[in-house]
């Protein structure tokens, strides 16, 4: 998958949790460097997330940024109740949030015009050849998600996180999510009836 | 379109976005950098916010006490009220006295120009009362003309060819001077006279 960002195996995983704690209780001892290399951990993964969330925009620097501002803010407070990955997520997930909240507060006080989402129709569809295309609509139809759909969506599908970090990430319950996922499904589904034709 | 087929398509679409860009080199500065500035910033506010805080507080805390009445200075300045609202009474009071005295010393003077307009009265009085009599006095002068006239007819008398005169002039003293004794005296003189005449023819 050319351009995807690289899901570490749950060994791995495991092993960049130790490492993790390694540089938390360094960090909280005052050694400075121990959050750049958190910095250098974990950049790409909340870099990718944020990228998801915002609908695949090229320009999430700023977000990225505004997580391990907060993250460097608060990590002197960090409990360990959950991992750093999944306090680094919830960061990422609310600083998207509120970046979304500032983009359309700023599109509707400058009165920017916003991107429209063009329905899937059949006519069209039969047009469309190439696979590029399709992708193209598929991320179109995700970025037009509400948020709390377009999150357990990218959370598990794409991040591949298990229901219950995502309930820890989002704060809601396990089966809270498993509803939102059904909900979300269901919408990608009627928005790109044409392509599941495809598919099948 | 199952769950698979979905996970596999959304991962296919977000391989074709493309990778995020790398982390700029100078991030870990600058995340630093920025924190210590709103850092900066937070204290800044909530050093602002504080001041702020104490000035309302004291302001508040102030304006119970003077409205409690526990303030010094709310008890310095209302005694310093009370002394003047007493200063005002007094010369009020005092105004009022000198006003009834004023009046009172008025009273006093019309009642003294009246007195003494009625002791001036009185001394007038007293002194016409005390003058002569002016017509006595009168009298007495037309009875002393009377005489004289008589004595100078009485003198007259005893000159030759003048006795149609010495009639005519005790005539006059009668007519002039009726009720004198010089009158009287004319009379009887010229009674004489007519009689004397009437014993001759």
């Amino acid at each position: 998958m050319a351009g995807s960002v690289p899901r570490p195996p749950a060994e791995e995983v495991s092993e960049a949790g130790s490492e993790d704690d390694l540089l938390v209780e360094r960090f909280t001892r005052g050694d400075r460097s121990a959050f750049d290399q958190i910095v250098t951990n974990h950049y790409a993964r909340v870099a990718g997330l944020a990228r998801r969330l915002l609908g695949w925009d090229d320009d999430v620097a700023d977000v990225v940024q505004e997580v391990f501002l907060s993250a460097l803010q608060n990590l002197p407070t960090f409990r360990r109740r959950a991992s750093l990955s999944t306090w680094l997520t919830t960061i990422t997930v609310n600083a998207c949030r509120r970046h979304r909240r500032r983009w359309f507060l700023r599109r509707r006080l400058i009165g920017l015009p916003g991107g429209t989402l063009r329905p899937a129709s059949r006519e069209t569809a039969d047009r469309r050849t190439s696979d590029r295309e399709m992708l193209d609509r598929l991320r179109t139809a995700v970025r037009a998600l509400p948020n709390r759909y377009r999150e357990v969506i990218v959370l598990r599908y794409l991040e591949e996180l298990p229901i219950r970090q995502i309930s820890e990430v989002l704060g809601i319950a396990p089966n809270a999510v498993e509803v939102r996922l059904t909900r979300a499904r269901r919408r990608l589904a009627e928005r790109l009836a044409d392509l599941a034709e495809e598919t099948s | 379109m199952t769950e698979d087929e979905l996970q596999r398509l959304l991962q296919q679409a977000d391989g074709d976005a493309g990778a995020p860009p790398g982390p700029p080199a100078d991030l870990a500065d600058r995340l630093h950098l920025t924190a210590r500035q709103r850092r900066r910033t937070r204290t800044a506010v909530r050093s602002t916010a504080v001041v702020l805080l104490l000035v309302i507080g004291v302001t508040l805390v102030a304006r119970w006490r003077w409205v409690s009445g526990d303030d010094p200075a709310r008890e310095t300045i209302t005694a310093r009220v009370d002394t003047q609202d007493r200063q005002i009474a007094e010369l009020r009071a005092e105004i009022e006295r000198l006003r009834q005295e004023a009046e009172q010393r008025a009273l006093t003077v019309r009642l003294l120009e009246a007195n003494l307009k009625r002791r001036q009265s009185l001394a007038n009085l007293r002194r016409l009362g005390t003058r002569p009599d002016l017509l006595l006095s009168i009298d007495q002068q037309v009875e002393r003309a009377a005489l004289t006239v008589l004595y100078q007819t009485d003198q007259l008398c005893n000159e030759p060819n003048q006795a149609e005169s010495v009639v005519e002039h005790y005539r006059q003293i009668i007519d002039l001077f009726g009720q004198t004794q010089a009158a009287d005296q004319a009379r009887q003189r010229l009674s004489g006279i007519q009689k004397t005449k009437g014993g001759v023819l």
